[in-house]
C-alpha cells in the first residue's frame, strides 16, 4: 500500500486484505479492457494493435508522475520504497523468454488468469505450462544460479545511470509517451486488421493528454532537490532547538530521578548490545544508534511522545540520534549530557572538591553517596525501614554491664 | 499548479536537501569525521586545499584559535551569507567547536542543507589544541567525546545482570553495642 502502511495510516496487518480488493480491481479492468483476448494482446508485435505498447507507457507515466509530486509535497519518502535489484543478465534473458512466450502463447502472466478465469482454454494450457516452467526452474536451479544471481547492479534508476536530473528524465518520459501514442494511432487508423476488429472504440484522449503535459511542465518548475517529508520539522525551527539547550538533562537530574525511582523518564541507551550488556541504567532500554534508522523506532520515539532521555557513553552518539528524531517530528526526547563519562565522574569519581563545610555542599556529597550505592547494588535500603528497626532490647543492659 | 510553485519559492529556505535517513547513515558511517592523525598529515601539507571553521563565538575566538581558522559562531549558521559560502565553496571544509556533539549537529545541519565534503574534529576546542597545535600526541589520534572513560564492569563489581536476577535478599540490620573496656 506504498506510502500509507509507513506512514502508520494503514496498519500493516491489513496488508492481504488491501492486496485481495486492490487484485479483483485489477483482474477486473485487465479483462474491462480487452485484455483477455490473445489476439489483441499479440497485435503489438504484429504492428495492427497497439493497446498494450500505450496501456504500459501510462502506467509508468502515471507512476513517475505521482511519484514525483508525492515526494515533492512529502507524502512518500524514497527510502521506504521497494526497488527491484537489478540483476543484468537475469533480466536480459528473463525479457527475451517473456518476448517468445508472449507472441507464442497470446498472454503475459497477468492476463492469462484474467483469460483463465472467463474460460479460455488456451489460457488455461499456458498456465499449465507456466506452473510446468517454474518447477523445472525450481529443480535444476543450481545450473541457473550463475546466471539468475550473476551481475548484481544494486538498485540504480535510470536518471541516475543516464545521469540526468528527475524532473528532466519525467518530462523526457511523457514527451516520449505522448509521441509514442501519436506514432500508434497512425499506424492503428491505417491499418486494415484493426478495423476488421470492431471491438475497440476510439477514445477521446484529449484532456488525459493536456492534463499530462501540464504536469509534465510543472515539474520542471519545482525544486527537485528539495525534501521535507510529512510532520517533519523545518530547517529554522530545528535550529533554534538546537542552540537553545533545552534537550539536555544534567546528571544530578538523571540520579534524584533513578535514587527515587521516578518512572516518569524512559531511558534510551544508543551504545551498542555488548556495551549495554555490561552496564545500563536500571530500566534502560537498548535501542542502538545505527537501528534507529529502523522504521518502528522511528514510530516508537514520535507517536508515542513518550519522555525520553538518549545516553551513550559522551554526548555526541545521544546528541546525533536526538538531531535525527527532532528532525522527524519528535517532542519530550532529552539528552544526559556528558554522558555516562560524566555521571561516573560525578559518582564514583573523586568528589573531594566539595567543599562539605558548607550544608549544600554536604547535600550533594550525601546525594552522590546515595546514587553511588543505588547504582551498585541495583536497590537502596530505604531510609524508613532503617528508622522502623526496633533497638535490640538488651542493649541498656549491655551497655550498663560494659561501665567501670 | 500555481500553488506548488508558491510552495517552492516559500519553502525554499525552511525545506531540506538531503534525507534525514541519508544524513544519519553518513554520520554514522564516521566519513565525516576528522581525526587529529589524518589532521596533522594535513596541517604538515604546504598546500592548503580545506577550509578550518570556528563555530565559537567571537571572544573566544579572539583569544585563541587554530592557525587560518575563519570565525563563524554557530548561531550565525543559516544566515545566506554563511550557508552560501558552505555551499559554493568545493574544498574539503574542516569545523571545530567547543564541545564535540556541537560540530557534529552542525556537520548534521550543513548535511541536510545540501552541503558537500565537510568533516569536524572530534573533541572540544582544548584537546584539540593541546594534542594537535601544543603536542602532537600519538594516543590522542583517535580520540572521541563518545569512547567510554570508566570500565562499568569493574566498577560495578562482577556481573551487574546476575544481580539483578537473584532475587534480593532483605538485609538484616544489627546494630552492636559498640561496648569495649570502661575507663
Amino acid at each position: 500500500m506504498g506510502p500509507l502502511i509507513p506512514q502508520n495510516i494503514i496498519n500493516g496487518d491489513l496488508n492481504f486484505f488491501f492486496a485481495l480488493i486492490i487484485g479483483i480491481a485489477f483482474g477486473f479492468i485487465l479483462e474491462q479492457a480487452g485484455f483477455s483476448s490473445s489476439r489483441k494482446l499479440a497485435g503489438v508485435f504484429y504492428g495492427y494493435d497497439f493497446v498494450v505498447l500505450k496501456v504500459f507507457f501510462t502506467a509508468g507515466i502515471t507512476a513517475a508522475t505521482g511519484l514525483f509530486f508525492l515526494k515533492y509535497m512529502g507524502w512518500v519518502n524514497f527510502n521506504f520504497l521497494y526497488i527491484n535489484p537489478l540483476y543484468i543478465w537475469s533480466a536480459l534473458v528473463g525479457g527475451v523468454i517473456m518476448g517468445f512466450g508472449f507472441i507464442l502463447g497470446g498472454f503475459c502472466p497477468g492476463t492469462s488468469l484474467t483469460a483463465a478465469v472467463i474460460g479460455k482454454i488456451d489460457a488455461w494450457f499456458f498456465i499449465f505450462g507456466m506452473f510446468a516452467g517454474i518447477i523445472l526452474f525450481g529443480i535444476f536451479y543450481p545450473l541457473f544460479q550463475p546466471l539468475h544471481m550473476g551481475n548484481f547492479l544494486g538498485n540504480p534508476f535510470i536518471y541516475d545511470t543516464l545521469g540526468m536530473s528527475q524532473k528532466w528524465f519525467l518530462f523526457f518520459l511523457i514527451m516520449m509517451a505522448v509521441m509514442a501514442f501519436a506514432v500508434t494511432q497512425i499506424i492503428e487508423d491505417n491499418s486494415k486488421r484493426f478495423k476488421e476488429l470492431l471491438y475497440t472504440q476510439k477514445l477521446k484522449t484529449t484532456y488525459p493528454l493536456f492534463f499530462i503535459l501540464i504536469l509534465a511542465l510543472t515539474a520542471l518548475f519545482l525544486d527537485e532537490n528539495r525534501i521535507s517529508y510529512l510532520g517533519e520539522t523545518d530547517r529554522s525551527k530545528l535550529m533554534t532547538q538546537l542552540i537553545n539547550k533545552n534537550r539536555y538533562l544534567d546528571t544530578e537530574k538523571i540520579c534524584y530521578n533513578i535514587v527515587n525511582e521516578q518512572k516518569d523518564l524512559l531511558f534510551v541507551d544508543v551504545r551498542t548490545e555488548n556495551e549495554f550488556n555490561d552496564f545500563h541504567l536500571p530500566n534502560a532500554v537498548n535501542i542502538p544508534a545505527y537501528t534507529v534508522l529502523n522504521n518502528s523506532t522511528h514510530n516508537n520515539f514520535v507517536e508515542k511522545n513518550k519522555k525520553t532521555v538518549l545516553y551513550s557513553s559522551g554526548t555526541t552518539k545521544a546528541d546525533m540520534v536526538w538531531f535525527f528524531l527532532a528532525r522527524e517530528g519528535a517532542e519530550n526526547v532529552f539528552v544526559l549530557e556528558g554522558g555516562l563519562n560524566k555521571l561516573f565522574d560525578d559518582v564514583f569519581g573523586n568528589n573531594n572538591f566539595i567543599d562539605t563545610t558548607k550544608m549544600d555542599g554536604l547535600y550533594e556529597k550525601r546525594f552522590f553517596e546515595r546514587a553511588r550505592t543505588y547504582l551498585k547494588e541495583g536497590k537502596l535500603k530505604k531510609d524508613e525501614d532503617v528508622k522502623t528497626v526496633p533497638p535490640p532490647s538488651d542493649f541498656d543492659v549491655k551497655a550498663v554491664k560494659g561501665g567501670c | 499548479m500555481g500553488a506548488l510553485i508558491f510552495s517552492n519559492i516559500n519553502h525554499r529556505i525552511k525545506a531540506y536537501k538531503k534525507s534525514n535517513y541519508d544524513v544519519l547513515f553518513e554520520m554514522q558511517s564516521n566519513s565525516t569525521v576528522m581525526d587529529y592523525a589524518a589532521f596533522i598529515n594535513l596541517l604538515a601539507q604546504e598546500e592548503k586545499n580545506y577550509k578550518l571553521i570556528d563555530l565559537r563565538n567571537s571572544m573566544l575566538y579572539d583569544t585563541l584559535h587554530l592557525e587560518g581558522a575563519l570565525n563563524m559562531p554557530f548561531e550565525m549558521l543559516l544566515e545566506k551569507e554563511n550557508l552560501s559560502f558552505f555551499k559554493k565553496n568545493k574544498d574539503l571544509k574542516i569545523i571545530y567547536a567547543d564541545t564535540e556533539s556541537k560540530s557534529a549537529l552542525v556537520c548534521m545541519m550543513l548535511l541536510s542543507s545540501g552541503v558537500e565534503n565537510i568533516k569536524y574534529l572530534p573533541g572540544n576546542f582544548d584537546i584539540i589544541y593541546n594534542n594537535v597545535v601544543v603536542k602532537d600526541n600519538p594516543s590522542f589520534y583517535t580520540y572521541s567525546d563518545d569512547k567510554a572513560k570508566w570500565d562499568y564492569k569493574r566498577q560495578m563489581g562482577g556481573n551487574n545482570t546476575e544481580k539483578e536476577n537473584s532475587p534480593s535478599i532483605p538485609q538484616q540490620i544489627e546494630i552492636k553495642p559498640t561496648v569495649k573496656g570502661g575507663c
